[in-house]
């Protein structure tokens, strides 16, 4: 009987402790898987060698030497064999993939600002502002992406440029979608009205009470956005819808390595490959932070 | 419906003077008269959640409001306190202060609400700011109503308040986001900011439904125990009976019971609980969870009682207490 008491009492005084594992002391890169860290670390590489390689020791990638052309994979001087204008193949793929982590970073970047902004501020305003902005998210979103560039490129001349404007306009929809939802989920709650009638402005309230909460979300869906994006970049520029020649990117190349798919199939598949490693980059990495925020908590 | 008068609790009941418990001249923290809340449903017709109800509150005086979920308790108690949810229209008059907390601009209302009027919501899990520190948000409360100079009087403050809601080791509590405590903690953090400029009235909504039983009677103690040390009327809005015999445990609590938007009956507590004479009311009593499944079975509100539409005025059976009587549809002199 004494025994049951005190136990009782050690519950009682439990539920008054806060917990000693303070989780958010652990950073987010512990807390994700390891195919997710992995993926990032690889990433890593990948940024630093593009941002470095006018200093590192590569070939000139625009300029090739029509004597050595075609070499295959393991050729002295050529690691991975030269295009069929000779040019140097590593020296093109770091120069292609510093092109697409541009087209496949700056639209999401710049579709998740303004998605994020349409999102938040639909969700918040709720009634005829929602449905006018959601509704024009919705036209965005049946539009179909190739149309979009393709009338873009007429009009404004291919280029990297114009990539990134039209791949921006294609990724804007899904990310107001995912932020406008997220707002919808904790709109009513009690502490959103409690800063309302305690005066904060909309745009306040949007800053401080909303935006911290929509964010993580929203990061999460769109790092994995940037592997699609870099497989959309790299099929417009096979079209021809990118970057103009002799400018490497992804797609280019790849279009340009097709006359040497009968002859050395490896060599052709090179730009592929990387295609194939971006764009299945991004997904981990994004799940990851989805995992190592999820993790935490759980019901905030 | 009109039960309230600006003399308090004496002419609750009309016509029936309660057997002198306080001078006549009571002021009332809050009174509520003739209040009525609608929405305007699909098809453009108003339909009325809230049905002519009046109700004063006394300092250090728990009333209770009974009743089921859909009856307009809580749209009554946000109505009250200038909250009415988007799109009601709202009538009757809320005295606060000499001030008519349905006539004032949001600008007045803002110097009241959260500051001589708290707020304890129903969940505790969406009432906290998931994504700042529980000490930053008492803290933000304490200097928006100017109830602190400086950093440090706030921090001050801020673990005093912590300490009377009873949270050990309030330093480290205060560092902590909402998510790192327990739903009990939770609530009993958000009666902390409910309390923290010494309110004259706090209106608690189901603060106990989202929190297990034990934790939640805890948390109904405290507010018990909250009103006698700071002098607080307090509108505590449930479902369940025995919580509402917790609260209301002193001779001049009240009870309110509520049905489609009407007072059906009103009293102090043990008049109400243990002398209850509106069949409805009986027959929450009777479906009381334990003493239904001592009998075998559950007892359930008869439909002759929730179907009926019309119900008189108060009609006083004993001193402070009144009981409606059903009325006829001609009776109730509905067009």
């Amino acid at each position: 009987m004494t025994g049951l008491a005190s136990a009782n009492q050690g519950a009682a005084v439990a539920i008054d402790r806060a917990p000693k594992v303070r989780f958010r002391s652990r950073p987010v890169f512990s807390r994700m898987p390891l195919r997710s860290q992995v993926a990032l670390g690889v990433l890593l590489v990948l940024v630093i060698v593009v941002v470095l390689a006018p200093v590192l020791p590569l070939g000139n990638p625009l300029t090739g030497d029509l004597g050595s052309r075609l070499l295959p994979i393991g050729s002295v001087d050529h690691l991975l064999g030269t295009d069929s204008q000779g040019r140097d193949m590593v020296s093109r793929l770091v120069y292609a993939t510093r092109t697409s982590l541009i087209a496949g970073l700056a639209p999401i970047i710049i579709a998740t600002i303004i998605g994020l902004i349409i999102g938040t501020v639909a969700g918040l305003s709720g009634g005829l502002v929602n449905t006018i902005l959601m509704r024009a998210v919705d036209i965005l979103f049946a539009f179909p992406g190739v149309l979009l560039s393709l009338l873009l490129a007429i009009t404004l001349g291919v280029g990297l440029g114009t990539l990134i404007l039209a791949l921006t306009l294609v990724w804007i929809a899904p990310v107001a979608r995912i932020a406008e939802t997220e707002v919808a989920r904790i709109r009513d709650l009690d502490y959103i009205t409690a800063a309302r009638s305690s005066g904060s402005s909309f745009p306040g309230i949007l800053a401080r009470q909303v935006t911290p909460v929509t964010l993580p979300a929203v990061l999460a869906y769109s790092t994995s956005l940037v592997g699609a994006n870099v497989a959309i970049a790299g099929g417009l520029g096979f079209i021809g819808l990118g970057v103009p020649s002799p400018q490497p990117e992804l797609g280019s190349v790849l279009q340009e390595m097709q006359t040497a798919l009968y002859s050395d199939p490896l060599l052709s598949l090179e730009p592929v490959i990387v295609i194939l490693a971006l764009s299945m980059m991004f997904p981990l990495i994004g799940d990851g932070i989805r995992q190592a925020i999820n993790g935490r908590g759980g019901d905030s | 419906m009109t039960d309230t008068t600006r003399r308090g609790r004496k002419t609750e009941v009309p016509d029936m003077a309660p057997a002198g418990q306080l001078p006549p001249e009571v002021p009332l923290a809050l009174d509520a008269t003739d209040v009525s809340v609608s929405f305007r449903s699909t098809g453009g017709r108003w339909s009325t959640v809230v049905d002519r109800v009046g109700l004063g509150f006394e300092r250090a005086q728990v009333t209770v409001l009974l009743g089921e979920s859909g009856s307009g308790k809580t749209v009554f108690a946000r109505s009250i306190t200038g909250m009415a949810p988007f799109g009601a229209r709202v009538d009757g008059t809320a005295i606060f202060d000499d001030r008519d907390l349905l006539k004032i601009s949001r600008r007045s209302l803002r110097t009241i609400q959260g500051d001589r009027i708290g707020m304890v919501p129903q969940d505790p899990n969406s009432s906290l700011d998931p994504m700042r520190r529980i000490g930053g948000q008492i803290i933000e409360t304490l200097e928006q109503h100017r109830r602190v100079d400086g950093r440090d009087a706030a921090h001050a403050r801020m673990i005093e308040l912590l300490t009377l809601v009873h949270i050990h080791d309030p330093e480290r509590v205060a560092r902590c986001y909402p998510h790192e405590v327990s739903g009990g903690m939770r609530q009993r953090i958000a009666i902390a900011i409910a309390i923290c400029c010494d309110p004259e009235l706090i209106v608690a909504d189901e603060p106990s439904s989202a929190l297990d039983a034990s934790v939640g009677v805890r948390v109904v103690q405290l507010l018990g125990d909250l009103r006698d040390r700071l002098n607080t009327a307090i509108l505590f809005i449930t479902h369940d009976i025995g919580i509402a015999a917790l609260i209301a445990n002193q001779p001049g609590d009240r009870v309110a019971v509520m049905l489609s938007g009407r007072i059906v009956e009103l009293g102090f507590a043990s008049q109400v609980l243990h002398n209850a004479h509106h069949p409805y009311t009986r027959a929450l009593i009777a479906a009381e969870p334990s003493a239904a499944v001592a009998r075998g079975h559950l007892a359930v509100v008869p439909d002759e009682v929730r179907s009926q539409r019309y119900w008189s005025e108060l009609i006083p059976v004993e001193p402070g207490h009144g009981v409606a009587k059903p009325l006829e549809h001609a009776e109730a002199g509905v067009a």
